[in-house]
């Protein structure tokens, strides 16, 4: 009786594996994920959790890994080519990445679509952005709750946690509001050895 | 009795797991499904050989979005596109659009963009050569569009679409 249930319990919890994996792979490119290296995935509300690392390339071509940044504040910007309000944003960034730069800031851009990287790289370039830029991948985006919507930028401490998410264009005042909040996040107190301002 | 009872709860546990598996799946799927933008059903078009009609491709645009027209103001936005392929004799001569509308994002007033929003119409000519017999017929293709709203942009996307052409001596 009781192997019967805990057979039973195995086939529940296969089936709705299967069934979750099923919905969650039902797109294109989702086969992409050996070009992205992704651990962890996002579900709920994003603040408080741990930032999924990744792996993806750079419009150089080279490695960039999230988890190589600790240590720093991270901006992880979602972005495209064809986003009007990206654009907007985009000055700003390049101008927040030289005020906080020196303080530990690190913004990270991921171009999230199927465009020429040489035409990206253009376009950075003709922006002036003075942060790392890396290809996009759907498996980074679904890891990361599912960006949609572009832009969609994660702020995140530190620590490695996350500490405000933004989708959509938002003012500059704002960004740069979460730029210090993520800055102060994973910092320790000197003097006592636990997280700054507790 | 026990046992009748224990298999019964095991039942609606199952039961219960896989219903809000499934809800949960078919959420992630309704957010990759969703169109911003409504197809009408294309009336069909009668044909008479080497004279060319227009099939008009109607959509709506959801409310407080917008879509690139077909000629946006930089060539790295997506614009709205319709592809019908020829088939079977019949062809697709070069399509018409309408003009966008200029509009500009509050945080950018100085950047337009030409946009559709709204109901939108597309004229498309259709004819049929000499050697098509006369019958009824399909053409098949699509519209691509990528849509916005005030401050946020989504990935471009697309919509089957079909047109039923008649074609009469």
């Amino acid at each position: 009786m009781k192997r019967n249930l805990v057979v039973l319990g195995i086939v529940i919890v296969v089936v709705a594996g299967m069934l979750y994996l099923g919905a969650y792979n039902s797109h294109p490119g989702s086969g992409s994920a050996s070009a992205a290296v992704v651990k962890g995935k996002l579900t709920g509300d994003p603040v408080g959790k741990m930032a999924p690392d990744f792996e993806l390339k750079t419009l150089d071509g080279k490695p960039l890994r999230l988890s190589d940044y600790r240590g720093k504040a991270v901006l992880l910007n979602f972005w495209a080519t064809w986003c009007g309000p990206c654009k907007i944003e985009m000055p700003w960034f390049v101008d927040l990445q030289k005020k906080y730069g020196p303080q530990g800031l690190q913004i990270v851009g991921v171009a999230m679509e199927d465009t020429d990287v040489a035409d990206i790289k253009k376009f950075t370039q003709e922006m002036g952005v003075n942060y790392p830029v890396a290809r996009g991948r759907e498996a980074v985006g679904e890891a990361y709750g599912g960006v949609m919507g572009l832009p969609t930028s994660f702020y995140i401490g530190r620590d490695g946690s996350i500490v405000e998410q933004s989708a959509g264009l938002i003012g500059k005042d704002e960004i740069e509001k979460h730029i210090q909040a993520a800055l102060a996040k994973g910092v320790e107190d000197p003097h006592t050895g636990t997280p700054a301002g507790k | 009795m026990k046992t009748s009872a224990i298999k019964i709860n095991v039942i609606l546990l199952v039961g219960i797991l896989v219903a809000i598996t499934s809800l949960h799946a078919d959420d992630l799927l309704n957010q990759k499904k969703h169109q911003w933008v409504t197809l009408f059903p294309v009336a069909p078009v009668t044909v008479t050989k080497n004279k060319p009609v227009k099939a008009m491709i109607a959509f709506r645009v959801e409310q407080g979005y917008h879509i690139n027209s077909n000629h946006p103001k930089s060539e790295l936005l997506i614009p709205t596109e319709i592809e019908l392929n020829p088939a079977q004799g019949l062809t697709v001569g070069k399509i018409a659009y309408p003009p966008g509308e200029d509009m500009s994002l509050s945080f950018a007033p100085d950047e337009k963009l030409n946009v559709y929003a709204g109901e939108v119409s597309v004229a498309v000519p259709v004819s049929a050569g000499k050697s098509v017999a006369p019958g009824q017929y399909v053409l098949k293709g699509q519209l691509r569009y990528q849509a916005c709203n005030d401050n946020s942009c989504f990935p471009p996307k697309t919509i089957p679409l079909e047109v039923p052409v008649k074609v009469v001596r």
